[in-house]
């Protein structure tokens, strides 16, 4: 499918900035209309034949650069039930990228030119969202040392206790990507998403950006789940097992009863900068604006910021040389 | 990239400042100093060359630099400044083998040509004062596998503090070695520069408050830049962004727990017990020592 504006015909996309759907042709505001496809590889506005591989759920138009939403992949049973709308648009996005790197001094010249910024993509993530609820059962033996000194003896009380601890966690919606391409270490710390904002799949959203549907079935994905579960459960334990210096378990046991699992769709901004034949890979939350990624470095740059620190630190010390002798 | 320019921008400002400062500061200290020098008085010593180079380990040329440095110093101090340099063996000391008598050489000859910039007297071994001074002597014989090298600083003939400043700042052990430190460290590789050093370091002792005593080696001043720029660029380096920001309640409807069993129940208690040894060993003595007769100083190996 695909948005068209009823004035002008021009392609209409969902604007993160103002919430709305805007013309990009007109800028008419909320004047869509949904035209269906012929096929899902075919674009309606121009006939050219759509980019799509077997998990895509809304492209580009490479020939006339309208945005499409492939049906199918937005229905059942690849449909999501939910979705977390752009709150960044691409200009605002490109501004956190500017701010982050603005002070690093070994970026190559053109990072984040207005050239290489044209590769900055909207990309709907698909997540699977698990909500458990979880029984925590944990006992053990717990030391507590104490040493104090009395003349030249020094004395060591070591005391031990019998602990046990039973615990109730509700876990709502923990995320895990079931996206192949996109690294699942990188959309772990693309986390957390406000789910606040979450709503009830609308295709419009898809518009203007890309999107797949789910890669991975969500019980290929469930180890990840309970082990992001496990993780937080041992932190809530450990938090009610102050005051111990060793903890030693004899019995430690979670069990997650799935309670729901949803299929959601999350905003993150991708750029792609390629330098001296490597891809560095920029992330942003679109949500949130959380931005992760590694820096490229230049060797002239840091050659020239290395030989002038050098040279200023030398010549500072040398003078300070000096005036120690003088003083 | 700006903001590296402008911390580059302020460092060379501070940079300047500090020279600003050091450089009025010595102009003032040479200017209040000259005002209590008068000419040099000495009839009996009136030939104007100060650098002897027998061993021949200066150029022309870098004896005429250093001859000409010493002119402006010797006006500016109110010393006479010799530099010597020989390639004998001058003898050995009786006492002890491995020292030679460089430091005699060096006391001869400031006293046979009679140096010394308010004047000079002729019975500098009844203990006086033979006229302001400093002659430094470096000796290439090989003795043992070193070179030998004398400081003297000698004091002023008129019985005036400002003539005997050197002399009294060379009594110390500390301010001598820290000269000949200084001296030594291009000894071997370049003796014009270590020559000018001692120039250098003696003005520089002389101008100065002497409030901070510390002496930072040319090697330190190197190592020093080049761990702060490796500890910048790694700093810049391993920068990565984007860090893990959920924790355990994150997903945790209402952010809480519930706790639903708790026990701690007491099972039992060992206690140990170790001795500590307190006893600590004593101190170790020291040994001062005083300069005497017309001049301070003293010699060494490099």
């Amino acid at each position: 499918m695909q948005f068209k504006c009823v004035n002008c015909g021009g392609n209409v996309v969902y604007d993160p900035k103002s919430g709305n759907m805007i013309c990009v042709s007109c800028n008419s505001v909320n004047s869509e209309e949904i035209v269906k496809q012929e096929d899902s590889y075919t674009c309606p506005a121009c006939g050219g034949a759509l980019k799509v591989n077997d998990f895509t759920s809304a492209t580009r138009c490479e020939y006339c650069g309208a945005y499409n939403i492939i049906d199918e992949k937005i229905t059942y049973p690849y449909g999501p039930d939910l979705v977390l709308p752009f709150r960044f648009s691409k200009e605002q996005a490109t501004e956190l990228l500017r701010k982050e790197f603005k002070d690093e001094l070994f970026c190559p010249n053109d990072f984040l030119s207005q050239r290489t910024l044209e590769d900055l993509k909207g990309n709907y993530v698909p997540f699977w969202l698990y909500s458990y609820d979880t029984h925590a059962v944990w006992s053990g033996i717990g030391t507590k040392v104490r040493k104090w000194r009395s003349g030249d003896i020094e004395y060591t009380e070591i005391s031990e206790y019998n602990v046990y601890r039973e615990m109730d966690i509700d876990f709502k919606r923990i995320p895990v990507d079931a996206s192949i391409p996109m690294p699942d270490q990188i959309m772990d710390l693309m986390e957390p998403y406000e789910y606040k904002d979450l709503e009830a799949f609308q295709p419009k959203y898809l518009s203007g950006f890309q999107g797949e549907t789910y890669n991975q079935t969500p019980v290929e994905l469930e180890k990840r789940a309970k082990s992001k579960a496990d993780m937080d459960t041992e932190a809530w334990l450990n938090s009610t097992m102050t005051g111990y210096n060793s903890l030693r378990p004899s019995q430690k046991q979670f069990t997650h009863q799935p309670n729901a699992r949803e299929f959601a769709m999350m905003p993150v901004w991708k750029y792609v900068y390629r330098y001296h034949n490597t891809n560095f890979e920029y992330y942003i939350n679109g949500q949130t604006g959380k931005v992760y990624g590694k820096l490229p470095k230049s060797t002239s740059k840091i050659f020239f910021a290395g030989g002038t620190l050098f040279a200023g630190i030398l010549l500072l010390l040398k003078v300070l040389q000096f005036v120690v002798e003088v003083l | 990239m700006k903001k590296y320019l402008k911390f580059v921008c302020i460092l060379c400002c501070v940079i300047l400042g500090l020279l600003l400062f050091s450089f009025l500061y010595v102009k003032a200290g040479t200017a209040s100093r000259k005002a209590r020098i008068g000419e040099r008085n000495n009839d009996q010593c009136t030939f104007t060359r100060r650098v002897f180079d027998y061993a021949d380990v200066l150029t022309d040329v870098q004896e005429q630099k250093l001859q000409k440095l010493i002119d402006k110093r010797q006006e500016q101090l109110g010393l006479d400044i010799v530099i010597v340099t020989i390639d004998e063996d001058v003898g050995s000391d009786p006492y002890d083998s491995t020292y030679n008598n460089t430091i005699y050489f060096a006391e001869d000859f400031y006293e046979y040509f009679k140096f010394g910039y308010d004047g000079h007297y002729t019975n500098a071994n009844a203990g006086n004062s033979t006229g302001a001074g400093v002659i430094y002597v470096d000796n290439w014989f090989d003795l043992n596998g070193s070179a030998e090298s004398a400081f003297l600083a000698y004091r002023g003939a008129s019985g005036d503090r400002v003539y005997d400043k050197a002399y009294e700042i060379y009594l110390s052990d500390s301010a001598l070695l820290e000269l000949e430190e200084d001296v030594w460290e291009y000894s071997n590789v370049n003796p014009y520069m270590s020559y000018r050093r001692m120039i250098d370091h003696l003005t520089a002792d002389m101008v100065a408050m002497n409030i901070i005593e510390v002496h930072i080696k040319d090697g330190w001043v190197v190592m020093i830049s080049l761990m702060v720029v490796g500890i910048f660029i790694l700093f810049n380096l391993t920068k990565k962004l984007g860090k893990r920001t959920v924790d355990k309640g994150t997903y945790v409807q209402g952010g809480q727990a519930t706790v639903t069993a708790r026990q701690d129940v007491f099972l039992a208690k060992h206690t140990t017990q170790r001795h500590i040894d307190t006893s600590s060993g004593g101190g170790g003595g020291g040994h001062s020592g005083g300069g005497g007769g017309g001049h301070s100083g003293g010699g060494g190996r490099h």
